[in-house]
């Protein structure tokens, strides 16, 4: 589903719609999952992180959905993100630029192919 | 519920003060969120104090560097952000009612103070007196290295015929005097004049008649005009007071009329 009108997404911005595709998610929940997602390897800073997503809440690719208890009976509440379907597109279209790029590196042999 | 612990609370006001690092406008959107992120991360970050000195140190770089950039990224303009900064001044007025209180009082009074030192100032110089033509009346006194006095009555009548820019030309000089009948007298603030101050200030009187010059001729018997407020107070509003003859501080003179409600000359004299 190629949509190349989408602006090209930085990766931090790319990871956080790719967390938020699965659901909404508070702050250190994104994090979290996206150190995860990447062994440990990316370690997203909170400065970074509100940087982008206020970024990427101007672009109207991610909304705000309110503050909410993190877990039950926490006193505590924290405000949780949400992709829109705008978001989803964008990222979606980041992503097939990226399949593209990897198959033009798989055919220069950069990487080995997918063995199925 | 977990009940934050000291350490943790100072070191979110610490966090908080240093998110001052931000533009106040990503503070007011992202701000809460930010340092609750860090408080999460700072209770994850466990297992002794080196990790959480290297989370800390790792935050305060993570401001520093993060809040200059942000502070160098121009925001999008538009007109809500307008709306955004009223509202978000609004917030800050609230956040700190002490404050606020304090300005508006200090506010208010000068404005109050400002207000009655013009409406003062409008009513004593600028308004016209409040007699007919009363923008062309002025008064005329004389100054000297010793301050501002009235003019000598032989000074008034030298002038008089040499005068081009006025009209007319009245004196007029004020003093307490007593006033009534036996059991009634009362110290007033008398103003004598030349016979046309009536006409001077285009006013008629309610009762009886004004001044006339020959109320003014050498002889003539003395005579006096009430005020509104003395007619009432010394004669009961006694419309026979009228051409009765009474004691004004031991001079018996006649009341010939007088004046309507709420007149006084120069200021409010009394009769």
């Amino acid at each position: 589903m190629p949509a190349p009108t989408h602006a090209v997404l930085r990766p931090v911005e790319f990871e956080i719609l790719l967390t938020l595709a699965q659901g909404e998610r508070h702050g250190y929940a994104i994090i979290q999952e996206t150190e995860a997602r990447s062994d440990g390897e990316l370690q997203l800073e909170t400065g970074t992180l509100y940087r982008a997503l206020r970024r990427l809440v101007q672009a109207g690719y991610v909304r705000p959905v309110g503050r909410r208890r993190v877990a039950e009976g926490e006193d505590e509440r924290r405000r949780y993100y949400a992709i829109t379907s705008l978001g989803r597109q964008a990222a979606a279209s980041e992503a097939s630029r990226m399949a593209r790029l990897l198959a033009a590196a798989r055919a220069a042999r950069l990487i080995p192919a997918v063995v199925r | 519920m977990r009940a934050p612990r000291r350490g943790e609370r100072f070191i979110r006001r610490a966090y908080r003060a240093l998110l001052r690092v931000y533009p106040a406008s990503f503070r007011e959107e992202y701000g809460q969120d930010v340092e609750e992120t860090f408080v999460d991360g700072y209770r994850a970050a466990q297992g002794g104090n080196l990790t959480r000195a290297k989370y800390l140190a790792g935050a305060l770089a993570d401001v520093v560097a993060n809040g200059w950039r942000e502070r160098m990224t121009p925001q999008p303009r538009t007109g809500t952000l307008y709306w955004q900064d009223l509202r978000y001044a609004f917030r800050l007025l609230r956040r700190s009612p002490v404050f606020t209180l304090l300005t508006l009082i200090v506010l208010s009074g000068g404005l109050g103070l400002s207000i009655f030192t013009f409406s003062f100032l409008h009513t004593a110089m600028l308004k016209p007196l409040p007699f007919g033509d009363g923008e062309r009346i002025v008064r005329i006194a004389q100054e000297t290295t010793a301050g501002t006095s009235g003019l000598d009555a032989a000074d008034v009548a030298a002038m008089r015929p040499a005068i081009q820019t006025l009209a007319e030309l009245g004196a007029y000089t004020t003093r307490d005097l007593v006033l009534g009948d036996d059991g009634h007298e009362r110290v007033i603030d008398a103003t004598a004049t030349e016979w046309n101050i009536f006409e001077l200030t285009r006013t008629p009187p309610a009762l009886g008649r004004g001044f006339r010059a020959d109320d003014q001729a050498p002889g003539a018997e003395p005579v006096v005009v009430l005020s509104h407020w003395a007619w009432e107070r010394i004669f009961g509003a006694d419309s026979t007071v009228v051409n009765r003859v009474v004691d004004l501080s031991g001079t018996r003179a006649r009341v010939i009329g007088v004046m309507p409600r709420g007149y006084g000359f120069p200021v409010a004299a009394e009769a």
